[in-house]
C-alpha cells in the first residue's frame, strides 16, 4: 500500500504536448481510474509512472521516493511498479507459473514457489500452473498478466486498458473479478481507460483527462453527477445541457424545474442526464416529437426534438415503448438533481 | 536461459572463435620462415615424386599452392613484394614470359616439354589424312573436329605462337577455317580424346601427354598422334617451366630445387609419370609415347608469343572459338 | 545508439559495392576491349531468365498445387522430399551430368535444365506456404459461381498466391544469374563467367568491375520488376482467413502418378547423383585419386563455414537489434540495404571487396609491415562471405525478432529485469530457433560457395568446393566426387532441420528460407 504523487508532470513528443503540468495523487490501497478519449495522454502518463518515458518536467513520487524528477530517473526495473499491458505481453516461451514467477527470480526458490502459488490462487488459476500460455483463453490470459504483475508485491499496479481486448459479454464479469483480486491483494492500482462504464463501475475515484490535463477527480458518483465542465459532462455519459434561471435550490428551465445540487442564482447552464427526464403521453398532446429510438435491452434511449428546437436525450426503462413519430410530453423526473456546468 | 549462463556462453564462444580464427589465419597465411613455397600450375597432376624426393633429401619443407596459371599470376601480381611464393611453376611458356615481363621472376628454366598436335582416330582416319594444322580446316572434317575450349591456356598460347610466327592474317584465316568445320568444344583435352574414341569426332588437337595417360590406362586406346607440319616448321612444342620469384627470401634454396629437378634422374621420373618429354637432352623417354617416334619440333617462341596472349584471346573470341 | 550501429554495419557491408560503378568514372572505357563479350553475355542472360523463370514457375507451382490441394498415399513424405534439391549445388549436379556424359548438356539449354531442377524448391516452398494459408471460403466462393474445382484452383488459388510465386521465381533467377560453377563448367558465357575471364585471363580489374556493375543492374532490374508485379497483387492476400481448403483424394492412376513422378524427380536430382558420387568416391579412394591436399580442404571448408556460421549471424543480430532499438525508419532501411549482397554473385562481391581491402593492406603494410593482412589471409574471404550472406542470417533472425514485441521487453523490465536479463531470459529463448536456422544456412552456403572463394582464398586456403571445381575442370570426375559428396551431405542437414522444425511445411520455411532475406517480402497471409 503506498501513496503515489505526481506534480507538474509534462511530456511532449515533437510539437505534440501529450501531458501538460499534470497533478494527481493516488491514495494507498485505492483503485484510481484515469478516464479520457484516445490521444488525451493517459497512456503517456502511465508510461511515465512506470519509467518507460522520461518526463520533460515535473516529478513522480512513489512512497516518498522520487522515481522521476529533475536530474533523477529511476529505470523501470528498479521501480516497484507492476504493469498489465493492453495485450498482456505474456512471455510465450514460459508456462503460466513461469510467467508469474518471472519477477521473483531474485528470491530463494522456496519463497518464490510459495509466492507464485499464492498469487495463482488469488487469480484462480492454480490448476493451470503448468499450461503454456498460448493454450489459454483471453480472460485467463488477462488473469495471468495480473498475477504476474502482482506476484512481486509492487507498490503500484498499472493497468493499460485491460478489458479492451475482451468480448463484451465477458467484460462485466471480468471487471468484477479483477476488482476483487486487486482488493484482496490490497494493491494500489491505476487503471487507464476510455470506457466510462468501466471507470465508473470499477474505480474508487475517477480522474477525467483531456488533452494532457486532469479535468476532474473524484468518486464516480461525483464525477457523473457533478461534472466539472461541459466537456466532462458530455464525455462521461450522455447529457442534455439546458439553460435556465437559478433560484436558490432550484433552477427553472424550459422543461420545468430541476433541483440543484448547490444553491445558485442567475442565468445558468445545467447538465441533465437522460435518466433525469421522463415522458408521458397526454391525449395526443406534448412538447416534443420522438425522432429516434435506441432499444438497449433493459432500457431505451429516445432522441426527441423539443418544440423549442432543442434535441433531447431521454433514457427510460423498457417497460413501455414509444414509437418514432409519437408526440410526447417531456418533463424532469422526480427528484432530479442537476449540477451547474459552464 | 539465466543471465549467468548467457555470459558464460558468450565468453566461452568468443574465446573459441578467436582461437579458431588465429589458428586458421596462421595456418593459411604467410610463409614459414624455412621451407619453400611453390606456386604451381602442375599441382593437379597429383603428388609428384621429384618434389617429395627433394623435400626428403634436403629436409626443406615444400608448400605447394596449386591453381590455374592465370590465377597464380594474378595472385603474384596482387601480392607484390609481400608474396610468400618462392618459385613459380607453369605448364605453358607464355605464362612464364608474362611473369618475366611483369618483373615477377628474373629468369626461368624449362622443366618438361609437351607437344600440342593433331590427334586422330586410328579406326577411321589414316596417318596421312591430315598432316598440318591448317589441314584441320579442311571441309572433310566438318562436324568431325573436336577442340578444347578457347579459353584454355594451351590453345591461347598456341594461337599466340602462330600470331608471332605467321602473322595475324594467316592465323585468322586458319582459325576461321577451323571454325567453319563446326568443331565440338569441350572443357578438357581428355574429353577431346574420349570423344574421338567414342566416334563423336575423328580429329582433334591436344597435348601429347594426355594421350600418354589414356594409353597408360588402356594400351588399346584407338587414338594416335599425327606430328603436325613435319614438312614445315614442325610440331609446336610448349614447355612447363619454373622461375625463382624475384622477391623471394629463399633464393638459394629455390635455385637448389630447380637444379635438382633438372637432374637426369628426376627428368626421367617426370617423363615417365606424366608422359611428357624431358627438357634435358639425352634422358630416356617415356615408353608409352616413345612408340610414336621422334619428330621435328617447333619450339614455342616465348618472347614472341608472350606479348600476343591478349591479342590471341581476342582473336579466338572474334572467330567464335568458345 | 541503435541507429548508429545499424548504419555503420550497413555502410561496412554495402560500401565496397559502391566502388563498382565508380570504376566507370576512374577508368572509363576499360570495358570497351571486352565489348565482344557483351552480346553473348546478354543473350545467355536472356535465355537463362526466360528458361529458368518459366521452368521453375511451372515445376515449382505445379508441385506445390499437387501437394497442397490433393491427398494421396505418402503425401506427407513427398511433401518434404521435394525440398531436398536445395541441398544440391548446381555445380555438383553439373559434375554428375558431365561425368555421365549426358548429351547436349554443354549448352545454354543444359544450364537452364540444371538450374530448373536445382532451383525449383524456392518457388515450391513459397507457393506452398501461400496455398496453405489460403482460406477455403475463397475457393468455395468461386465454385459457388459455377466453376469446377480444378479451374477454381487455377483461377483463384494460383493467382492469389502470385506474390509468393513471383518471389520464389525472383529468388531462383537471382541464384541462376549469380552462379559461376555451373555455367563455367558447361561453357555457357554469362556475365559471371565474363567477369572471371576478364579478371584472370586479361587481368583487367577495372573492366571486370564494370562488367560486375552491369550484372548488378540486371539483377536490380529483375528485382524491381518483381516488386512491381507483386505490389499490385498484395491486397489479395489480406482477405484470407478461416479454414484451409480440404484436399481432394486422388485415386487410381492419378494417385500413382502423384507418388511416382515427384519421387522420380527427387531421385534424379538428389538420389542418383549421391549414389554415383559415392561410387566414384570409392573408386578415387581405391585408386589414390583424391584431390591434392584433400585433408587441408576439408579442414578449411569446415573452419571457414563454422566460423562464418558464428560471425555472420552475430552481425545480423546486431543489425536487427540496432534497427529494433532505434525504431526509426532510417535504421530499418539501413538494415535492409545491408542485405543487398545476397542478390549479387560471389564473383561480384569478391571483385568489389578486394579493392578497398587491398588499399588498406598496402597502407597497413607501409606503416607497420604487416604484409598482406587482409587480402592474403582469410580475413578478406570472411568479409566477402559477410557481404554475401548477411541477408540470409538477417532474414531468419529478423523473423524471430519480430515475434518479440517491445512490450515484452517492457513487461520484463517492469518485473525487475535489467537489460542483460531481458536479453538472457526473454530474447535468447525466443530467438533460439532463428539463430540456429541462421547459423545452419550460413554454414551450408559457405561450404558451397565457389566464385568468391576462388578469387579471394589465401595460400593453403583451398576448400572442398574449389577441389570439386578444379577437378571437374580437368575432367577428373572421380577426383571431384568425394568433395562433392561431402558438400551435398552437409547441405542436407539444414534442409532436414528446417523440415523437422516446421512439422507440416508452412510459414516456417518462408521465414527460414532465403526468401526471408529481407530482399523479398513474404506473402502477407501467414497462418494465424
Amino acid at each position: 500500500m503506498s501513496h503515489v504523487r505526481m506534480r507538474g508532470l509534462s511530456k511532449s513528443f515533437g510539437s505534440v504536448r501529450a501531458v501538460r503540468e499534470l497533478n494527481l495523487d493516488i491514495e494507498p490501497g485505492e483503485l484510481l481510474a484515469v478516464l479520457g478519449p484516445s490521444g488525451c495522454g493517459k497512456t503517456t502518463l502511465l508510461r511515465m509512472i512506470a519509467g518507460f518515458e522520461q518526463p520533460d518536467a515535473g516529478c513522480v513520487v512513489v512512497s516518498d521516493e522520487v522515481v522521476a524528477g529533475p536530474g533523477r530517473m529511476v529505470p523501470p526495473e528498479k521501480r516497484k511498479v507492476g504493469m498489465v499491458f493492453q495485450d498482456y505481453a505474456l512471455f510465450p516461451h514460459l508456462t503460466v507459473e513461469g510467467n508469474v514467477a518471472f519477477g521473483l527470480s531474485t528470491r530463494p526458490r522456496e519463497e518464490r514457489d510459495g509466492m507464485t502459488r499464492r498469487t495463482l490462487e488469488l487469480v484462480g488459476l492454480q490448476h493451470k500452473a503448468t499450461c503454456p500460455v498460448y493454450d489459454l483463453s483471453g480472460g485467463e490470459r488477462q488473469r495471468v498478466a495480473l498475477a504476474r504483475a502482482l506476484a512481486p508485491g509492487p507498490e503500484l499496479v498499472l493497468l493499460d486498458e485491460p478489458f479492451s481486448n475482451l468480448d463484451a459479454t465477458l467484460r462485466a464479469g471480468l471487471r468484477r473479478e479483477v476488482e476483487l483480486i486487486l482488493r484482496d491483494a490490497e494493491a494500489t492500482a491505476l487503471l487507464v481507460t476510455h470506457d466510462q462504464e468501466e471507470a465508473l463501475s470499477l474505480a474508487d475515484r475517477v480522474a477525467v483527462m483531456r488533452e494532457g490535463q486532469i479535468v476532474q477527480v473524484g468518486p464516480p458518483v461525483e464525477v457523473y453527477g457533478s461534472p466539472a465542465t461541459r466537456w466532462a459532462a458530455q464525455f462521461v455519459g450522455e447529457v442534455n445541457v439546458l439553460s435556465g434561471v437559478a433560484r436558490g435550490s432550484g433552477v427553472e428551465t424550459e422543461l420545468g424545474v430541476f433541483d440543484l445540487r448547490r444553491p445558485a442564482s442567475g442565468t445558468v447552464h445545467v447538465a441533465v442526464r437522460p435518466e433525469q427526464l421522463e415522458l408521458s403521453t397526454r391525449d395526443g398532446g406534448g412538447n416534443a416529437e420522438v425522432v429516434a429510438r435506441e432499444f438497449r435491452g433493459h432500457d431505451v434511449l429516445y432522441r426527441l426534438r423539443h418544440e423549442g428546437g432543442k434535441t433531447l436525450l431521454v433514457q427510460l426503462p423498457s417497460l413501455e415503448l414509444h414509437e418514432v413519430g409519437d408526440t410526447v410530453f417531456v418533463r424532469p423526473a422526480p427528484a432530479a438533481v442537476t449540477a451547474l456546468v459552464d | 536461459m539465466s543471465r549467468r549462463r548467457l555470459i558464460w556462453t558468450v565468453v566461452a564462444g568468443t574465446v573459441l572463435l578467436v582461437a579458431a580464427f588465429v589458428g586458421v589465419v596462421l595456418a593459411t597465411s604467410g610463409s614459414s620462415s624455412d621451407g619453400l613455397v611453390l606456386y604451381s600450375a602442375r599441382s593437379h597432376y597429383g603428388e609428384e615424386k621429384p618434389f617429395e624426393d627433394f623435400a626428403k633429401k634436403t629436409g626443406t619443407d615444400l608448400t605447394i599452392r596449386g591453381g590455374d596459371a592465370s590465377e597464380l599470376y594474378e595472385r603474384l601480381e596482387s601480392e607484390g613484394s609481400n608474396t610468400p611464393a618462392d618459385v613459380l611453376i607453369t605448364v605453358d611458356a607464355a605464362n612464364l614470359w608474362r611473369a618475366r615481363h611483369a618483373g615477377l621472376i628474373d629468369s626461368w628454366k624449362p622443366l618438361t616439354l609437351r607437344a600440342r598436335t593433331i590427334m586422330r582416330s586410328t579406326e577411321r582416319v589414316g596417318p596421312d589424312d591430315v598432316t598440318t594444322y591448317e589441314g584441320l580446316g579442311d571441309p572433310r572434317w566438318k562436324g568431325k573436329l573436336c577442340l578444347r575450349s578457347g579459353t584454355s591456356e594451351y590453345n591461347v598460347s598456341f594461337v599466340a605462337d602462330r600470331l608471332a610466327k605467321d602473322g595475324r592474317a594467316a592465323t585468322e584465316r586458319m582459325l576461321r577455317r577451323w571454325m567453319a568445320n563446326d568443331p565440338k568444344i569441350f572443357g578438357s583435352d581428355t574429353d577431346v580424346l574420349e570423344k574421338i574414341r567414342d566416334g563423336d569426332c575423328d580429329v582433334g588437337l591436344t597435348n601429347s601427354y594426355y594421350l600418354g595417360r589414356e594409353l597408360a590406362d588402356d594400351p588399346k586406346f584407338p587414338v594416335a598422334p599425327v606430328w603436325a607440319d613435319q614438312d614445315g616448321r614442325g610440331t609446336q612444342v610448349n614447355l612447363s617451366g619454373l622461375g625463382v620469384i624475384r622477391s623471394s627470401d629463399h633464393n638459394a634454396e629455390a635455385r637448389e630445387l630447380i637444379d635438382f629437378l633438372r637432374e637426369p634422374s628426376q627428368q626421367e621420373i617426370f617423363a615417365q609419370s606424366n608422359h611428357e618429354y624431358p627438357a634435358l637432352a639425352g634422358v630416356k623417354p617415356d615408353p608409352v609415347m616413345a612408340r610414336f617416334g621422334t619428330f621435328k619440333r617447333d619450339m614455342i617462341d616465348v618472347a614472341g608469343a608472350g606479348p600476343r596472349l591478349a591479342e590471341a584471346l581476342k582473336l579466338m573470341d572474334e572467330v567464335g572459338w568458345d | 545508439m541503435g541507429l548508429r550501429a545499424t548504419v555503420l554495419i550497413a555502410l561496412l557491408v554495402v560500401g565496397p559495392l559502391v566502388g563498382l560503378p565508380l570504376s566507370f568514372i576512374t577508368s572509363p572505357g576499360a570495358i570497351d576491349q571486352f565489348s565482344g563479350f557483351l552480346p553473348e553475355a546478354v543473350a545467355a542472360t536472356f535465355w537463362i531468365v526466360l528458361g529458368v523463370g518459366s521452368g521453375t514457375l511451372l515445376l515449382g507451382t505445379g508441385l506445390a498445387v499437387l501437394v497442397s490441394f490433393f491427398e494421396f498415399p505418402g503425401r506427407r513424405w513427398i511433401e518434404w522430399a521435394l525440398v531436398l534439391p536445395l541441398a544440391m549445388p548446381g555445380y555438383v549436379f553439373t559434375l554428375f551430368a558431365l561425368g555421365l556424359d549426358v548429351p547436349g548438356i554443354r549448352s545454354t539449354g543444359g544450364a537452364v535444365t540444371v538450374f530448373t531442377l536445382v532451383l525449383y524448391p524456392y518457388v515450391y516452398l513459397l507457393a506452398r506456404a501461400a496455398f496453405l494459408s489460403q482460406s477455403r471460403t475463397l475457393i468455395e466462393a468461386a465454385r459457388g459461381l459455377g466453376i469446377s474445382r480444378a479451374r477454381a484452383i487455377l483461377r483463384v488459388g494460383v493467382p492469389l498466391a502470385r506474390p509468393a510465386i513471383l518471389g520464389g521465381v525472383a529468388l531462383a533467377l537471382m541464384e541462376a544469374l549469380a552462379d559461376f560453377g555451373t555455367v563455367n563448367l558447361l561453357g555457357v558465357r554469362t556475365f559471371t563467367d565474363a567477369i572471371y575471364r576478364v579478371w584472370f585471363e586479361a587481368f583487367d580489374r577495372d573492366a571486370a568491375m564494370q562488367l560486375a556493375t552491369l550484372l548488378v543492374s540486371v539483377t536490380l532490374t529483375l528485382l524491381a520488376l518483381e516488386r512491381l508485379a507483386r505490389g499490385r497483387a498484395r491486397h489479395a492476400q489480406l482477405a484470407a482467413r478461416g479454414e484451409l481448403v480440404p484436399p481432394v483424394r486422388l485415386r487410381g492412376l492419378p494417385s500413382v502418378a502423384a507418388v511416382v513422378l515427384p519421387l522420380a524427380l527427387v531421385g534424379l536430382i538428389v538420389g542418383a547423383p549421391v549414389v554415383q558420387l559415392a561410387a566414384w568416391s570409392l573408386e578415387s579412394i581405391r585408386d589414390g585419386l583424391l584431390p591434392v591436399e584433400f585433408g587441408a580442404s576439408v579442414r578449411n571448408s569446415l573452419l571457414l563455414a563454422g566460423m562464418s556460421a558464428v560471425l555472420v549471424p552475430v552481425v545480423a543480430l546486431l543489425l536487427a537489434y540496432g534497427a529494433r532499438a532505434s525504431g526509426s525508419r532510417t535504421a530499418a532501411t539501413a538494415a535492409r540495404t545491408a542485405t543487398i549482397g545476397y542478390g549479387l554473385p560471389g564473383s561480384v562481391v569478391a571483385v568489389a571487396v578486394i579493392v578497398p581491402l587491398g588499399w588498406i593492406d598496402r597502407r597497413l603494410d607501409g606503416a607497420f609491415g604487416t604484409g598482406l593482412l587482409l587480402t592474403g589471409t582469410v580475413i578478406g574471404l570472411f568479409y566477402a562471405y559477410l557481404v554475401r550472406f548477411l541477408a540470409l542470417a538477417w532474414g531468419a533472425i529478423e523473423s524471430s525478432l519480430i515475434r518479440v514485441p517491445r512490450q515484452l521487453d517492457e513487461a520484463a523490465r517492469g518485473l525487475g529485469a535489467d537489460r542483460l536479463d531481458v536479453l538472457a531470459r526473454v530474447h535468447v529463448p525466443l530467438l533460439r530457433s532463428g539463430l540456429v536456422t541462421a547459423s545452419l544456412l550460413v554454414f551450408v552456403e559457405v561450404m558451397k560457395e565457389l566464385p568468391a572463394t576462388l578469387l579471394l582464398r589465401p595460400l593453403g586456403g583451398d576448400t572442398l568446393a574449389i577441389a570439386v571445381w578444379q577437378a571437374t575442370h580437368e575432367s577428373l570426375y572421380r577426383t571431384a566426387a568425394l568433395p562433392a559428396l561431402m558438400i551435398v551431405l552437409v547441405g542436407l542437414l539444414p534442409v532436414a532441420m528446417m523440415i523437422r522444425l516446421s512439422g507440416r511445411l508452412g510459414a516456417s520455411e518462408v521465414e527460414a528460407s532465403p526468401a526471408a532475406a529481407g530482399w523479398v517480402d513474404e506473402p502477407e497471409a501467414v497462418p494465424a
